[in-house]
């Protein structure tokens, strides 16, 4: 084998690399079958023809005949070989496997690793291995492509981005039907030569040619052999038949068998060939990356939204949680009427009336001697309602948020096989129990530091830190300014007499201090929580960052593919790259990936197209092209501005719930926030998290 | 419609052919019409051929789907001069196939039949023919066996078998159970022993100025003054303020957790009609309406009262002008020392009468005032009791009626698509007929 020249080898780095980003790109789930159908197909032909061809153009080619269930491939295969090695029958479909032709040189380079036809297995071909056989030709029968077994169509698939060059059978009743047009898309797209073979074609000269002008019609809109390129077209007569090979009469397809005998015979013109099937292979190239970066696009345009969906029912049922416990109002009145008898509110009230010094010693002797501190009991009761009403939020939450995806397909086919996340995940109540007990504690562990000096009061008082914190607890959720002890309800007065009671040990700025610090920390834990129960969301959706990343990376490898020079030399012969279609794109819009989230409304400056190359009108698919791929046409997933009614409820302003509210704001970036739409994404809760420690 | 041919051949009697466009083409508006046409014919001849007959898109798209819809289908394997003595062989693989497509193991369901049409031999469809033209009993079949089908897709979507009760999304077990306990949160809120407290306070409050004299009289204006009737002995009051001790969230959560599981098992399709019965916020505002309402209808509570109470009242005012004229008549007496008589009292001996007036008024007076504190409570609890008992079936009515309100819609619909199915399925029968 030829030293692979400098050119050759840059053609096999760029090819490893397009490898490395599509073995990436195959792991992330795809937005579409179709999307997912272009990778497989991408990384099929990149290993099975680009790769061995970059590598070498002396390797036997690959010819495959392809067609419609019962049009005569097999016949016509029959007749190539010049004996019966392909089953042909009058059941549809016969054919169920590759069969291939070859020389026993030849196998390894087939099958071999790295070959062509490598990883498929024993029942998916059969070789018919010749001495006889052309020499670097192997020819394959393939099975069809349109009947009710869909396996069938599977394996042809995967020999069309195999091979050097396509054999397409038909019939004169069938070379309009829709599926194997399909198939014809693809080898047009992959750049693969092509042959037509029209069977079964009506004797009369004039029906002849009406048909045969009807099959060149079709082609030439479909975009195959049009042009510099006209297609090489053989008509077969109906019932030209020749029973001793089981195939067709070798006389009809004479001119077919003089181009592979002449395959066989030239070196150069085989040499000469494969160079073509890899420039038009390469020429394809860019516009499949490119489409492929496009679904990775619209994929993560998808993801965003869905998880802007999840986000915002999310934040909107913590901002109501919140502001349900900034009212305290659910904190239940057993335990607070069990901490009121504690504290004894009635006589601590008249006491502190009297001037603190007085009440500070009065404590000691008040509270000592009375009944234990109910401080299980009212941090269980208290904790017990705080985890229902966060369930019941993140519950309504997890149903919004499934509500709307159901809607949505994508998400509905994954909400699907994950029935769990209409509501909230089994193990809540354990972790926010958990999460709230450490709170508890934690409440306890700023009562032993911040009591200082005056711990021994607390403890003189027999009130303990467990039983002080309990009380700190309490104000979290009752403290507000301006409370008095006239208002009627079990839970103003018990905060009223709690809130005496906390400034009296501690001193009242210490005690605001120390009350806005707990609530900061329980803010954090629910916010924790919310977030958990949000990723389950945003896990059943890919990451739009890395869907992105990913596109970007396949444009950059496109943007090379493009910058290969005209010809490169491989095998020591020059392999010209067909004029590659040249790329129309607004300025504004050259190489850049979209904004991630929603932009404002298109202005100037504003780039709107998603840099999908624009085929010049010359190389541009015909509208003609049966399921030809187009654009996919988008809903209106970039909404022109934030609806303002989706945003959450204002907490109440109190004032340790407007410091969370400050947070929020610090959450948006800095940056044209005063322009641009609000914009909240899963990223703010970090930022909002760490605003909320400067707060 | 491109050409109407008339036709007067007796071989296929009063029937309209409808020739329609190919189904696989690249021309996609001929499979469109196609579509479009299909619902509305009376019976169908797929045609097909040797090369054709098992392409995918006319048994995925098509066959598959129509062959048990529709009542009158014949598939026409035609060129059969091209297969020669093998055409039964491929007429049978292609019935075989047909079989397999519409799961029916009955060979009578679809019927398969050769034909060369180029070479005019088309018996077999003609003779097909003659059999359709009973056009009413095919348009009745027809509209029965879509009536069915749409029925069977909508039961599927369901979750409910036609051959089975499709019974109650909750299990009736998990549904009361979870109707007690949302029931108890409830009433933990609402408290009714410190509402039958104060019921029996506020009996007593009312036997108070009826039968507590002159004194009690006095007591009461300043009872209700100060504002501590209205903290200790309004029930009605302390009823209505429910909402203020406490959340309905552990209620809300108990009955939304029990739909979780239904949710989870149910098809997708109906997923969202039933997850929307733990709609929380409906759920919430739905519980507080119907507990309101059921406390509501209770008032306005007024304690009972006794004829009792006011004789007692009798007495102790009597009670009090004893004391009062003995309390008068000391004074005097401390001030003038005017001479009194006395009474003989056993034990005692001679007692002054102001001394015994004043004694015997005090004993009346408590005496009084125990019975009427003893009958006033006993009168207070028994309506305290019956208060509670009312107001605990209101609410526990209120919240089963409420609780399940939507999950019952969505049962009720399930139960209406089973019914339709079921029906349909004795009327038109599980049948495919050629
Ligand atoms: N009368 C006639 N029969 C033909 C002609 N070409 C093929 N046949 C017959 O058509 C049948 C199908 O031919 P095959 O070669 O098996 O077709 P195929 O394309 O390989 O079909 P699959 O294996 O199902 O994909 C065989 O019985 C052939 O003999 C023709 O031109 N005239
Ligand atoms: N050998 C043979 N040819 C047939 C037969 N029936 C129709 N043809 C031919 O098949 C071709 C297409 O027929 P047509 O009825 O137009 O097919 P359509 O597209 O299904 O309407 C015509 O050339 C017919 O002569 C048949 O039974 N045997
Ligand atoms: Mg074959």
């Amino acid at each position: 084998m030829p030293r692979s020249s400098p050119d050759a080898s840059l053609l096999v780095t760029l090819v490893e690399r397009v490898d490395g980003v599509l073995d990436r790109v195959a792991a992330v789930e795809s937005p579409t079958d179709a999307a997912a159908r272009r990778v497989r197909q991408l990384r099929d032909h990149l290993a099975s023809h680009i790769r061995p061809r970059a590598r070498s153009l002396e390797a036997p080619l690959l010819v495959m005949l392809l067609g419609p269930t019962g049009a005569g491939n097999s016949s016509l295969f029959n007749t190539l070989v010049g004996r019966a090695s392909s089953r042909t029958g009058v059941l549809r479909p016969t054919t169920r496997e590759l069969v291939a032709l070859l020389r026993p040189e030849d196998r390894d380079s087939l099958t071999g690793p790295g070959g062509p036809l490598a990883g498929l297995g024993s029942d998916q071909v059969r070789l018919l291995v010749d001495e006889a056989a052309p020499e670097g030709v192997i020819l394959v029968d393939a099975p069809d492509v349109d009947s009710v077994e869909h396996a069938n169509r599977e394996l042809t698939d995967r020999l069309v981005e195999a091979a050097d060059l396509a054999v397409f059978v038909t019939t004169a009743t069938r070379y309009a039907d829709r599926v194997p047009w399909e198939v014809l898309g693809r080898v047009r797209e992959r750049g693969l030569p092509l042959t037509a073979v029209v069977n079964r074609m009506p004797p009369g000269e004039d029906a002849r040619t009406i048909v045969l002008e009807d099959v060149r019609r079709l082609f030439e809109q479909g975009g195959l052999g049009g042009g510099d390129q006209p297609l090489e077209l053989l008509a077969v007569t109906e019932g030209s038949l020749d029973h001793a090979v089981d195939g067709l009469a070798a006389e009809a397809i004479q001119p077919l068998r003089d181009r592979i005998a002449a395959l066989a015979a030239d070196r150069e013109a085989r040499l000469g060939l494969a160079a073509r099937a890899l420039g038009g292979a390469l020429a394809g190239l860019e516009p499949q990356l490119r489409t492929i970066a496009d679904d990775l696009e619209h994929g993560a345009i998808d993801a965003d939204r869905l998880r802007r969906l999840a986000t915002d029912a999310y934040e909107r049922e913590l901002a109501g949680l919140r502001d349900d416990l900034s009212r305290g109002t659910f904190l239940r009145a057993e335990a607070l009427r069990q901490w009121q008898e504690f504290v004894g509110a009635d006589e601590l009230t008249r006491m502190f009336a009297t001037g603190i010094g007085r009440v500070r010693g009065a404590i000691s002797s008040f509270v000592r001697g009375r009944q234990e501190a109910p401080v299980a009991e009212v941090r269980d009761q208290t904790l017990d309602d705080l985890v229902a009403l966060a369930r019941v939020r993140l519950a309504e939450a997890a149903r919004r948020t499934s509500t709307a995806w159901a809607e949505e397909p994508t998400a509905a086919r994954a909400l699907e096989s994950n029935p769990e996340a209409w509501t909230v995940s089994d193990d809540l109540e354990d972790r926010l129990g958990e999460r709230l007990r450490a709170w508890v504690d934690s409440i306890a562990e700023d009562v032993r530091t911040t009591g200082g000096p005056k711990r021994t009061l607390a403890r003189g008082a027999s009130l303990g830190v467990n039983a002080t914190g309990v009380g700190v607890m309490l104000a979290t959720f009752s403290h507000t300014g301006g409370l008095t002890g006239a208002e009627v309800g079990i839970a103003a007065a018990t905060g009223f007499v709690n809130q005496k009671l906390l400034s009296a040990l501690f001193g009242e700025a210490a005690m605001v201090e120390m009350i806005q610090r707990a609530r900061q920390r329980l803010v954090e834990v629910l916010s924790d929580t919310f977030r958990d129960e949000l990723a389950r969301f945003d896990s059943l959706v890919p990451d739009p960052a890395v869907l992105r990343g990913l596109a970007g990376e396949l444009r950059e490898l496109a943007d090379d593919v493009r910058r290969l020079p005209a010809t490169i030399t491989v095998s020591a012969r020059p392999v010209l790259l067909p004029e590659l279609p040249s790329l129309v794109r607004p300025s504004l819009c050259s190489g850049r990936t979209p904004p991630p989230g929603p932009p404002g409304p298109p202005g100037p400056g504003r780039c709107r197209c998603r840099s999908r190359p624009t085929r010049q009108p010359t190389r541009r698919p015909s509208r003609a092209m049966p399921r030809a791929r187009r654009p996919r046409r988008r809903g209106a997933v970039w909404p022109a501005a934030w609806p303002s009614s989706t945003r959450p409820p204002t907490p109440r302003a109190s004032w340790g719930w407007t410091c969370a509210r400050r947070r929020r704001s610090a959450g948006r970036p800095a940056s044209g926030s005063a322009s641009r739409p609000r914009r909240r994404s899963s990223r703010s809760w970090a930022a909002r998290a760490s605003a909320s420690r400067r707060c | 419609m491109e050409d109407v041919r008339l036709h007067d051949e007796a071989g296929t009697g009063p029937v309209g052919i409808l020739d329609l466009p190919d189904l696989d083409s690249v021309t996609r508006e001929h499979r469109l019409r196609v579509e479009a046409l299909l619902p509305r014919v009376d019976a169908v001849i797929w045609v097909t051929d040797p090369e054709k007959y098992r392409d995918a898109v006319l048994h995925d798209d098509f066959l598959r789907r129509w062959l048990p819809r529709l009542d009158r289908q014949l598939v026409v394997l035609n060129k059969a001069d091209r297969l020669g003595a093998q055409a039964d062989n491929v007429r049978r693989h292609l019935e075989r196939s047909l079989l397999d497509d519409t799961g029916t193991t009955r060979a009578s369901a679809v019927r398969v039949v050769t034909t060369t049409a180029a070479g005019g031999d088309v018996a077999a469809v003609r003779e097909w023919l003659l059999g359709v033209v009973d056009a009413k009993r095919v348009v009745i079949g027809r509209l029965a066996a879509s009536v069915r089908a749409v029925l069977d897709d909508l039961a599927a979507r369901a979750g409910v078998d036609p051959g089975a009760d499709p019974g109650s999304v909750l299990e009736p077990a998990a549904r009361r159970r979870a109707l007690e306990r949302a029931g108890d949160e409830v009433l933990r809120l609402i408290d009714l022993p410190g509402a039958e407290r104060r019921a029996v306070a506020a009996t007593r409050a009312a036997a108070r100025p009826a039968g507590a004299g002159p004194l009690g009289r006095i007591t009461a204006f300043f009872y209700r003054a100060s504002g501590r009737e209205a903290r200790v002995a309004d029930p009605g009051l302390y009823l209505r303020r429910w909402a203020e001790r406490g959340s309905l969230a552990p209620a809300v959560d108990l009955l939304r957790t029990s739909v979780d599981a239904p949710v989870r098992a149910a098809p997708a399709g109906i997923r969202p009609a039933l997850a929307a019965s733990a709609d929380t916020p409906r759920l919430t505002a739905r519980l507080r309406d119907a507990v309101d309402g059921a406390i509501a209808a209770r008032t306005p509570m007024t304690p009972p009262s006794s004829r009792v109470w006011p004789v007692l009242g009798l007495f102790q005012g009597i009670a009090t002008l004893g004391i009062a004229i003995a309390v008068a008549w000391l004074v005097l007496l401390f001030l003038f020392r005017p001479p009194v008589d006395t009474v003989d009292l056993p034990v005692f001996g001679p007692v002054p009468i102001p001394f015994a007036l004043l004694v015997g008024g005090v004993v009346l007076g408590f005496i009084v005032a125990w019975t009427l504190g003893l009958h006033a409570g006993r009168l207070g609890r028994r309506w305290a009791r019956q208060l509670g008992g009312d107001v605990r079936l209101g609410v526990e009515r209120a919240v089963g009626e409420e609780a399940f309100a939507a999950l019952e819609r969505v049962d009720a619909a399930r139960r209406s698509v089973w019914d339709a199915a079921r029906a349909a399925r004795e009327a038109c029968g599980p049948t495919l007929g050629v």
